[in-house]
Parts: C-alpha cells; sequence; structure tokens
C-alpha cells in the first residue's frame, strides 16, 4: 500500500492465465481449480522426528522421513527424502531418493540416488544415476544397471563365471611394468 | 551477502557453493587402459570386473567405472584402517588417488599390504602422489572421466592434511610387496603411481 493510502494496482490484479485458443475461458489462478497434477506433485507424506517405525512401509505418494525407520520403505513410483534427522535401517525402493539423514539398508531408485553433504549411507545402491555431494559418506557397491532389475538378475547369474579372456586382456594387465627396482 | 551483493567475495574454505574443478588433466594412460579392457571383458561376456574406491566418493568416478563394466564398490572413509572388510582377491582394481599422500609411511605400508590383499593376481593398484614437501593440503577429492582424465576440487568441508613427501625410491620400496611400482610424472609434479599383484 502506497503512503497516500491507495491500494496499489497490483494488490488488485491476479494473474490470468489464458486457457483455449480464444482466450474466452480466461480465468485468473485463483478460479482456476488445481488440476490433478499439481495436487500430486505439492502431496507428500512426512514421518515426523519423533515417529519410530517398525515394518514395511508401502505408498504411493512421496515421502519424507525425519525419524526412525527399521524394515523396507516401498515408494515405486514417487520420490524418497531422508531427512537430517532420520535413522533409517531398511532397505529402500523409490523412484528418486534424496538422502540427507543416516541410512543403513540397500538402496534401489528407478532413477537417480543423491547423498547430501553430511550424510551417511551404509549398503548398496542400485540406480542408474548417483549424485554424492562433498561431505557425503558412503560405504557399499553400486550398481548402475540402467535396464533395470531383467539385467541385474543376468548379472546376477554372470558372477559366477570365469573370465575367458587370456590374463594379457584382463582389466589392469594393459601397461609394461617398470623392470623392478 | 555484503551491501553490494554482487561484489562480495564468496566465503573461502567451506561455503556452500562448491569451488568449480581445476581444469582437466590429461588422460591417464594407465587407467584409460584399464577401463578399455574392463570393457572387452564385459562384451566377450566374462566375469563382470570390480573396482574398489578408496576415499572421498565422486558420483562422476562411479559413474565413469560403472559405465566401463566394473561393479564399483566404494569405501568413503577418510582414514581407512586395516584390517579391511572385504575378501582376498575380490577386486580388479583399487583407486586410492591421493589418500596416501596424508598418511604416514607406518599407516600406508600396512593398508598397501590390504590393498594388495584384495586384489586378484594381475589386479592393480592406482594412486596419486602430489606432494613437493610437508604441507597441509586439504582433502581433495577426484573425478575420473570417461577418457581417462581427472580433475579435482577440495571437499567442502576442509580436512588438511599434513602431505609427507615421497621420492619414487620411497614409493617403489613401499610397493615392493606389491611387486613394485611404475610411476608415471605428470605435470605440476603430481605423479601417477600403478602397482599390479602379481604374487
Amino acid at each position: 500500500m502506497s503512503i497516500w493510502g491507495r491500494k496499489e494496482p497490483e494488490e488488485e490484479q491476479s494473474p490470468v492465465i489464458m486457457t483455449g485458443e480464444s482466450g474466452s475461458e480466461a480465468r485468473t489462478a485463483a478460479e482456476r481449480p488445481a488440476t490433478k497434477g499439481a495436487a500430486m506433485e505439492t502431496r507428500k507424506a512426512i514421518i515426523g522426528p519423533s515417529i519410530q517405525v517398525k515394518g514395511e512401509l508401502i505408498g504411493k505418494e512421496d515421502l519424507v522421513i525425519e525419524g526412525k525407520v527399521e524394515g523396507v520403505v516401498r515408494l515405486r513410483d514417487h520420490h524418497l527424502v531422508i531427512g537430517k534427522t532420520a535413522v533409517i535401517e531398511a532397505t529402500l525402493e523409490a523412484k528418486s531418493i534424496r538422502i540427507e539423514g543416516t541410512v543403513r539398508g540397500d538402496v534401489v531408485a528407478g532413477e537417480r540416488v543423491e547423498l547430501a553433504s553430511g550424510s551417511t549411507l551404509t549398503g548398496d545402491i542400485v540406480a542408474p544415476r548417483i549424485s554424492i555431494a562433498d561431505g557425503a559418506r558412503f560405504k557399499g557397491s553400486v550398481d548402475m544397471d540402467r535396464s533395470g532389475a531383467g539385467k541385474a538378475e543376468q548379472s546376477a547369474k554372470k558372477k559366477g563365471a570365469v573370465s575367458t579372456l587370456p590374463p594379457g586382456k584382463e582389466p589392469g594387465a594393459g601397461a609394461q611394468a617398470r623392470p623392478g627396482s | 551477502m555484503g551491501l553490494f551483493g554482487w561484489w562480495s567475495r564468496r566465503p573461502e574454505g567451506g561455503g556452500e557453493d562448491p569451488a568449480p574443478p581445476e581444469p582437466r588433466l590429461g588422460p591417464s594412460g594407465p587407467l584409460a587402459r584399464i577401463l578399455a579392457a574392463a570393457g572387452e571383458v564385459v562384451e566377450a561376456g566374462g566375469r563382470q570386473p570390480r573396482a574398489l574406491l578408496v576415499g572421498p566418493p565422486s558420483g562422476r568416478t562411479i559413474e565413469t567405472l560403472a559405465g566401463a563394466g566394473f561393479r564399483v564398490t566404494v569405501d568413503g572413509e577418510p582414514e581407512p584402517r586395516p584390517p579391511l572388510e572385504y575378501r582376498d582377491g575380490e577386486f580388479d582394481l583399487v583407486l586410492a588417488f591421493d589418500l596416501p599422500d596424508g598418511l604416514a609411511d607406518e599407516d600406508l605400508a600396512p593398508l598397501l599390504a590390504e590393498w594388495s590383499r584384495v586384489l586378484r593376481r594381475g589386479g592393480t593398484l592406482w594412486f596419486l602422489a602430489a606432494c613437493g614437501g610437508e604441507e597441509a593440503v586439504p582433502l581433495r577429492r577426484w573425478d575420473l572421466w570417461p577418457d581417462g582424465s581427472l580433475s579435482s576440487r577440495e571437499v567442502l568441508r576442509r580436512v588438511d592434511r599434513t602431505c609427507r613427501r615421497r621420492s619414487n625410491r620411497d614409493l617403489e620400496r613401499l610397493a615392493r610387496p606389491l611387486g613394485g611400482a611404475e610411476i608415471t610424472l605428470r605435470r605440476d609434479g603430481l605423479r601417477e603411481i600403478v602397482c599390479r599383484r602379481r604374487t
């Protein structure tokens, strides 16, 4: 509001959103009903810092965990955030997983796993993309197979296979060593 | 932010914004060959090669190794202590980057023995020796790119270490249990050390 007591013009106007070819369906943002997509984007569940859960958590929405969870968390097509105060001893499965707290267990993501600064993860990661911030602590194995579970099963079967290449062709045998010291 | 925000200097050593990585060093010949060889093994249907990354983990390095066909294990302890929890001969490759620079000989020697133990026969230990003298240097995180080139930056929370200067002879002596060392001098005094387990 200005010093003259008048309402600023901007306060009387709401953003106008044009829809439709003719613009005849123009409505203000306040009048436009929330779309299903917008509602799903903002909707998420939160497990607060004082909550402890033992067992299996399965959901069809985004989830933020700030408390303690033991067991399994499965959010197949949604996003999971492990907050700074969270202590997790569980297997985590989600579309994308961001870890800011402490996790002991395997982490499986369809898209991406992100370890934020200050996070600690002890366990294996299965994800096509991984991001590790400075200050994150990680101990475990990483499987970045991008084609999903099918190839993961095949690689598990191959673990018992023996290399068919001659010793000179195996990894680490390419360079010539310097004569002994 | 100061009064004139865009004039403010970025906080030093530990601000929220990470410093950009240094310009990439040229490709590491040994690493480029190792990455290529791993790809050949995988394509031929052989056992998936396994790599152990030691020190501050880098998502870029993990992606590069995984893209080359390695199954990557990360041991992100800033100061690993033996005994390591891995089986004998479990890995084809151990990458330690510049971690040995911050360790005294009495700490590094048993660690080298452990890295040798977890390497299969013919496997490779690769690390860098960067110091020119005894000085405090921050812990760095190293990125390995698919062409074998390297870049690095200081980790956000500076962990200063006293860096031990080691001559080539010192390095070869320490690497003797692994069967010796191949030492390559890169730019700015950075040395690349490759050891292959022979026994």
